[in-house]
C-alpha cells in the first residue's frame, strides 16, 4: 500500500498499482516495499486527488500505452484512448477540469493529462476568441494593433459576408 | 469589460505554456486559427505546438491565403454561394483506391469554408456562370471536388506543336466523361463563349490548362489516382502558367504518354503571387510529381486592360 498526504492535509491509502500510475509517486516511491511515511504531494488537493485517484483506480488494469511519436495525427489517438467512460469521467466544471490537469501533469499521469487536454480542446472548438476569453477568464494582452491585426483571417471572412 | 467577478481558484491564464502546448494539437485547424486570436501568449504558442504536420502546414497556408488582395476580393463572389455540406460523409465517398493525402483529408475536415480558395470546394456547385467585379471575373468554373463522390479529373496528355499539353476530362459515373473544352493560347474554343473575349478573360481553372482534346470520345489513358497535399509551398517557376516537369520532356515523338496522374492539390509558390495545382503523376510504376498550373488566390484572374476600359 501506498499512502499519500495532501495539500490540505488529507491522507490517502491506495494500492500500488494504483498509485504507480502517478509518475511522481513511482519515482518517490522507487519500487520498493510498503512505504512507512505518507508521500507529501502540496501540488494537490484533496477534491483534485479523489478524481486522481478515481482514475487510476479505473485504468489499474490497462496494458502499458505504446508511446505515440509527436505529430501523430490526434484523433487516431484519441479514438483509442478515450472510451466512454473517460469521457463521462472528465465532463467536470471547468475549474476542476483545470486542476485535474495540472495534477496530472504535476504527477506525471500522462494519459489523464492527454484526456483533460483534449476534454479543453473539446470545449474551445467552435467558439470565437472572444467567447474563449470569456469561458477561461484569459486577459488578452494584446496591444490595440495586435487586437487590429485579429481581424485577419476569420473575422475578416465573416465580416465579408455580412 | 466584464462585470467584476470573483476570480476563481483555477483560470485559463494559470495553464502554463507547457500543458497549452499539449492541448493544441487537439484542435482542428479553424479552431487553431481562433486560438492565435484569444491572447498573445497563446498567439505564440500555437505555432510551436506539436501540430500534425498537415494541420501545421495548413495553417501557415491559410495565413498566406488570406493575406492575399484576391482572396478578399473573391470572397464576395464565394461566400454566397456556399453550401453546407457534411464533411464527414463527403471524405467516406472518396473511393479507398484513391486514398486521399492526409493533407487532403484534413483540408476537406478542417478548412474553413468561409476560406474557400477559388472555386474548388465540396461545399460549392460544379459549375457557375459568370461573375465579375471591375478587376476580376470568374466564370464556367470548374469544380471536381462538387459531387459526393468527387469527380476525380482523369487528365489525358496530347503531343502538340512540340509542346505536351493536358487536356482535363471530368469522369461521370463509368461512362466517358465530358469533355470540356478548355479555352488556351494555341486557339481552343471555350464553351459558350466568344471567341475574342477569350483571351482576355479567363477562366480561372480551365486558363491553366492550355489545350484542347484531340480525339474527342478517345478512351482516357490516364487515370486520377490519388490526392496530393494541400497548402506545400512550390518553388518559384517560370513566368508561364503552366509548367513542365521535366519527366513530360522525355516523353518524344508519342502522341500519348501514359501516366496515371492526381488531380486536387492547391498550394502557393513561394514567390507568393499565386496559388498553384499540381497534377502527380506516376508512369509505370515510377511515382512523378507532375504538372504545375498557376492562378491567383481567387483562382479568379486579373482581368488585362480591356478588362476595365
Amino acid at each position: 500500500m501506498v499512502t499519500v498526504v495532501v495539500s490540505d492535509g488529507v491522507t490517502f491509502t491506495m494500492e500500488q498499482d494504483v498509485a504507480f500510475q502517478c509518475g511522481l509517486i513511482a519515482d518517490f516511491a522507487g519500487g520498493g516495499g510498503d512505504q512507512e511515511e505518507p508521500i507529501p504531494i502540496q501540488a494537490v488537493n484533496s477534491t483534485v486527488m479523489r478524481k486522481v485517484i478515481e482514475y487510476c483506480e479505473h485504468h489499474r488494469n490497462d496494458p502499458p500505452q505504446p508511446e505515440v511519436p509527436e505529430g501523430t495525427p490526434l484523433e487516431r489517438k484519441d479514438r483509442r484512448g478515450r472510451d466512454a467512460w473517460d469521457k463521462q469521467f472528465i465532463q467536470v466544471e471547468q475549474e476542476l477540469l483545470f486542476e485535474i490537469i495540472l495534477a496530472a501533469n504535476y504527477l506525471n499521469i500522462k494519459p489523464l493529462l492527454d484526456l483533460g487536454c483534449s476534454q479543453v480542446a473539446e470545449m474551445m472548438k467552435g467558439k470565437t476568441p472572444a467567447e474563449i476569453q470569456q469561458m477561461f477568464n484569459i486577459v488578452n494582452g494584446f496591444t490595440a494593433d495586435e487586437e487590429a491585426q485579429n481581424g485577419e483571417g476569420e473575422e475578416k471572412a465573416r465580416n465579408l459576408n455580412s | 469589460m466584464n462585470p467584476p467577478y470573483i476570480k476563481p481558484r483555477v483560470t485559463g491564464d494559470d495553464l502554463p505554456n507547457e500543458l497549452l502546448l499539449i492541448i493544441f494539437p487537439h484542435l482542428p485547424v479553424a479552431s487553431l486559427i481562433l486560438a492565435r486570436g484569444v491572447s498573445r501568449r497563446w498567439r505564440n504558442l500555437v505555432l510551436q505546438s506539436h501540430l500534425d504536420p498537415a494541420r501545421r502546414s495548413l495553417l501557415t497556408f491559410y495565413y498566406k491565403t488570406v493575406s492575399s488582395p484576391a482572396f478578399i476580393q473573391t470572397r464576395t463572389h464565394i461566400l454566397p454561394h456556399l453550401q453546407p455540406f457534411n464533411r464527414h460523409s463527403y471524405l467516406n465517398s472518396v473511393p479507398l483506391y484513391n486514398s486521399p493525402s492526409r493533407e487532403f483529408e484534413v483540408w476537406i475536415r478542417e478548412w474553413p469554408e468561409k476560406a474557400t480558395i477559388g472555386w474548388i470546394w465540396p461545399g460549392l456547385e460544379d459549375g457557375m456562370s459568370s461573375v465579375s467585379s471591375t478587376s476580376w471575373r470568374m466564370e464556367g468554373i470548374c469544380n471536381c471536388l462538387g459531387h459526393i463522390p468527387p469527380h476525380i479529373k482523369t487528365v489525358t496528355y496530347h503531343k502538340r506543336k512540340s509542346e505536351l499539353s493536358p487536356v482535363i476530362r471530368l469522369q461521370d459515373g463509368g461512362g466517358i466523361g465530358e469533355e470540356l473544352d478548355i479555352g488556351g493560347n494555341d486557339g481552343g474554343a471555350v464553351a459558350g463563349e466568344g471567341q475574342g473575349e477569350r483571351n482576355n478573360l479567363h477562366n480561372p481553372l480551365m486558363d491553366w490548362v492550355n489545350a484542347i482534346p484531340e480525339g474527342r470520345g478517345a478512351e482516357p489513358i490516364y487515370h486520377a489516382t490519388t490526392f496530393l497535399p494541400v497548402g506545400i509551398e512550390l518553388p518559384e517557376h517560370r513566368q508561364g502558367q503552366v509548367e513542365e516537369i521535366s519527366w513530360l520532356d522525355e516523353e518524344d515523338e508519342a502522341m500519348m504518354v501514359s501516366i496515371e496522374l492526381t488531380t486536387i492539390c492547391v498550394g502557393q509558390f513561394s514567390d507568393g503571387a499565386g496559388i498553384w495545382l499540381v497534377l502527380d503523376g506516376r508512369r509505370g510504376g515510377e511515382r512523378m510529381k507532375g504538372w504545375v498550373y498557376r492562378g491567383g488566390f481567387g483562382m479568379g484572374r486579373r482581368i488585362s486592360s480591356r478588362g476595365r476600359g
